[in-house]
C-alpha cells in the first residue's frame, strides 16, 4: 500500500513537468508528444526540488509546500489537459509500428519492472552511498523541521552533495506522512523507467519503432541498468538528465526552436543540481552550444543560457551559503607531481578499457558486440543533422572523469573500483542513443532486402 | 542489513531525549584507543537510523551514543574519562549515555 501511496505522491510532479515541457514546447504530433512524456520527470522532479529547497531555506515547512504543489500542479495539469483537447487527438500523426516489436517491448518492460521491484525488496533501502549520502540528507530535510541544516555537519560522508534527490524524496515522505523506504524505491523506479522511455522516444523520434524498441530492451535487460537504478544513487538521475539535454540538442538542431534550447539549458542546469559531476556535464555542453551558436543560429546560446540560470543560481548559492566543501576539492595536494606521473595514465586508461569492456555486466561484452555490430551493419543512410555533438559531450565528460582521477587525493585504485562504473552510466544511456541514430536500422535492412 | 539495524535501533531512537540534535558517537575504537576498531560502516548505519540526529565522534557531548561489541568495563571506562553518567542499554551493544557532569 505504501508503495502505491509514494507512487502517488510522485504523480502531482510528474504533471507539473509535463505542463512546463508543453508550455516551452507544443509540438503535438506523436512522436514529439511521446518525448514531451518522457521529459517531465527530470523537470518536474527537478524544478520541485528547486523550489522546495528554497522554500524551506526560507524557514517554511516542506509539508506546506508539498500540498501546495500538488494542488497547483493537478490544476495545472486540468487547465492544460481542458484547454489543449484537439490537439491531443493526435491528427498529425504517421506513425509506423510493428506488433512483434511492440510486444517484445511491452514483454521488455514488464520484465524489467518485476526484476526492479524484486531486487527493490532485497535492498528496500538502496546500497550503501544512498544511506550514507542520499536518503540520509532526505531524512534530516523530512524530520529535522528547522533544524534540518544539521545534515551539513554530518561526519566522513559527502554533505556538500546538491540536494535535488534528498528533496525530491523528502517531498514524497511529507506526502505519505512518512519516511517510508518505498518512497525512494519508487521515485528510483519511475527515474530509470523514465530513462528508458527517453531513450525510447528519442530514438523514435528521429528513426523508426524498431530501431527505439531495440535501443530500449538492450539498455532494459541489462543487470547494470537495473543495478544502478536501485542502489537509489543520483547517478541514474545525472544518466537522464545528460540524455534528455543530449537529445534536445539535437531536437533543436532540427527545429531551431529557441525554447528547446531554454530546455536543454534548464536539464544541464538540474545536471548541477543533482550531483556534483553535473557540473562537469555543464562545462561540455555549454562549449557545445557556443559552438552551435557560432556555426548555426546566433541565439542559440542565450536561449540555452537562459534555460540554464535558474537552477545554476540555486546550485551556486547553495555552494557558497550552505554546503561544506568538497573532499576531492579541500584535499588536494601535489597535483603536478600527479600530472606528471605516468603510471596514473596508465592505470586509468587500463582499468577505464576494462570496466568499458565488462559495463552492463551481461554475459557477452556489451562493447564488443556493438563494435560488431556497427562493423556489420554499418552506419544508417539517414543522415541526423548536429549527431556530432552527442560523441563530443560524451568525450568532454570523459575526458573530466580522467583529469579528476588523475588529481584525486584518494587511493587511485581504489577510488577507480569504486566510481568508475557508476560515472559510465552517466554518459551511457546517451551514448546508447547516438549509438542506435548511428547505426543501420531493422527498418532500412528489411527496406533494403525487400 | 538496514532494515535489521534500524529494528535494533528503534528503542534507541525512541529514547533519544527531544531538544538534543547532537550526539557524542562511542565504539570499541573508543574505549580501547585502538583506531582499526572504528567500524565506519556501522557509524554511517548509526546515523542514517537516528537521523535527524547528528553524530559526532568522541563523548564531548552531554549525550552519547554507545555502539559495543565488547562492553566489558565499560561502566569503569565511563567513569574514568567523564566521571559521573547515566547509562541506558538496548540491547544489541547499543547504549545511551548521559554525561552528568557535563
Amino acid at each position: 500500500m505504501t508503495l502505491l501511496l509514494s507512487v502517488a505522491a510522485l504523480l502531482p510532479r510528474l504533471l507539473l513537468g509535463f505542463c512546463i515541457v508543453h508550455f516551452l514546447w507544443s509540438a503535438v504530433d506523436g512522436k514529439s508528444f511521446l518525448v514531451k512524456i518522457f521529459l517531465s520527470a527530470g523537470i518536474g522532479f527537478g524544478l520541485s526540488s528547486l523550489f522546495s529547497f528554497l522554500w524551506i531555506w526560507a524557514g517554511l515547512p516542506l509539508s506546506n509546500y508539498a500540498i501546495l504543489e500538488s494542488l497547483i500542479a493537478i490544476a495545472l495539469a486540468v487547465i492544460v489537459f481542458f484547454y489543449n483537447r484537439p490537439l491531443f487527438t493526435f491528427k498529425n500523426t504517421s506513425y509506423k509500428t510493428n506488433t512483434i516489436w511492440a510486444l517484445l517491448l511491452a514483454f521488455g518492460v514488464f520484465l524489467f519492472a518485476v526484476n526492479f521491484l524484486l531486487l527493490a525488496r532485497q535492498h528496500p533501502h538502496g546500497l550503501s552511498d544512498a544511506w550514507i549520502n542520499w536518503n540520509v540528507v532526505a531524512r534530516f530535510i523530512s524530520l529535522g523541521g528547522a533544524n534540518w541544516q544539521n545534515t551539513f555537519l554530518r561526519q566522513f560522508d559527502h554533505p556538500d552533495y546538491p540536494l535535488y534527490l534528498a528533496m525530491t524524496n523528502a517531498t514524497t515522505w511529507s506526502l505519505i506522512r512518512e519516511p517510508s523506504a518505498w518512497g525512494p524505491v519508487a521515485f528510483h523506479f519511475v527515474n530509470t523507467f523514465f530513462t528508458a522511455g527517453l531513450l525510447f522516444s528519442f530514438v523514435n523520434r528521429f528513426r523508426d519503432f524498431k530501431q527505439a524498441a531495440l535501443a530500449t530492451l538492450i539498455f532494459i535487460s541489462l543487470p547494470f541498468t537495473i543495478g544502478q537504478g536501485m542502489r537509489q544513487y543520483a547517478d541514474m538521475l545525472l544518466a537522464q538528465i545528460i540524455l534528455a539535454a543530449g537529445g534536445l540538442m539535437l531536437l533543436y538542431f532540427q527545429t531551431k526552436d529557441g525554447r528547446i534550447a531554454l530546455l536543454s539549458g534548464l536539464f544541464i542546469g538540474l545536471a548541477g543540481w543533482a550531483k556534483n559531476e553535473g557540473l562537469v556535464a555543464g562545462i561540455g555542453f555549454t562549449a557545445v552550444w557556443a559552438l552551435i551558436t557560432i556555426r548555426v543560429d546566433r541565439k542559440a546560446f542565450r536561449d540555452y543560457v537562459f534555460g540554464l540560470a535558474f537552477p545554476l543560481l540555486v546550485v551556486l548559492l547553495f555552494k557558497l551559503f550552505l554546503a561544506p566543501s568538497n573532499d576531492l576539492l579541500s584535499g588536494q595536494r601535489d597535483i603536478f607531481d600527479k600530472l606528471l606521473e605516468i603510471e596514473r595514465y596508465t592505470t586509468i586508461l587500463k582499468q577505464a578499457f576494462i570496466t568499458l569492456w565488462n559495463l552492463g555486466e551481461a554475459p557477452l561484452s556489451l562493447f564488443g558486440i556493438i563494435i560488431l555490430t556497427a562493423l556489420i551493419l554499418g552506419r544508417s543512410l539517414q543522415h541526423i543533422p548536429g549527431l556530432w555533438m552527442l560523441p563530443a559531450i560524451i568525450g568532454i565528460q570523459l575526458a573530466a572523469y580522467f583529469g579528476t582521477y588523475l588529481i584525486t587525493p584518494q587511493d587511485l585504485p581504489w577510488h577507480l573500483s569504486t566510481s568508475l562504473d557508476r560515472l559510465y552510466i552517466h554518459v551511457f544511456p546517451l551514448a546508447l542513443c547516438w549509438f542506435f541514430l548511428w547505426l543501420r536500422s531493422p527498418e532500412e535492412l528489411s527496406s533494403k532486402e525487400s | 542489513m538496514v532494515t535489521k539495524w534500524e529494528e535494533h535501533a528503534r528503542a534507541l531512537r525512541e529514547a533519544l531525549p527531544s531538544g538534543v540534535d547532537q550526539f557524542g558517537y562511542a565504539d570499541d575504537s573508543t574505549v580501547s584507543g585502538d583506531q582499526a576498531l572504528f567500524d565506519l560502516n556501522e557509524f554511517f548505519l548509526m546515523q542514517y537510523s537516528l537521523a535527524p540526529a547528528v553524530l559526532q565522534i568522541g563523548t564531548e557531548q552531554e549525550w552519547i551514543i554507545g555502539n559495543f561489541n565488547n562492553d566489558a568495563g565499560l561502566e569503569a571506562w565511563l567513569a574514568e574519562t567523564i566521571g559521573a553518567h547515566e547509562t541506558q542499554s538496548f540491547g544489541f551493544g547499543l547504549y545511551l549515555i548521559q554525561d552528568l557532569e557535563d
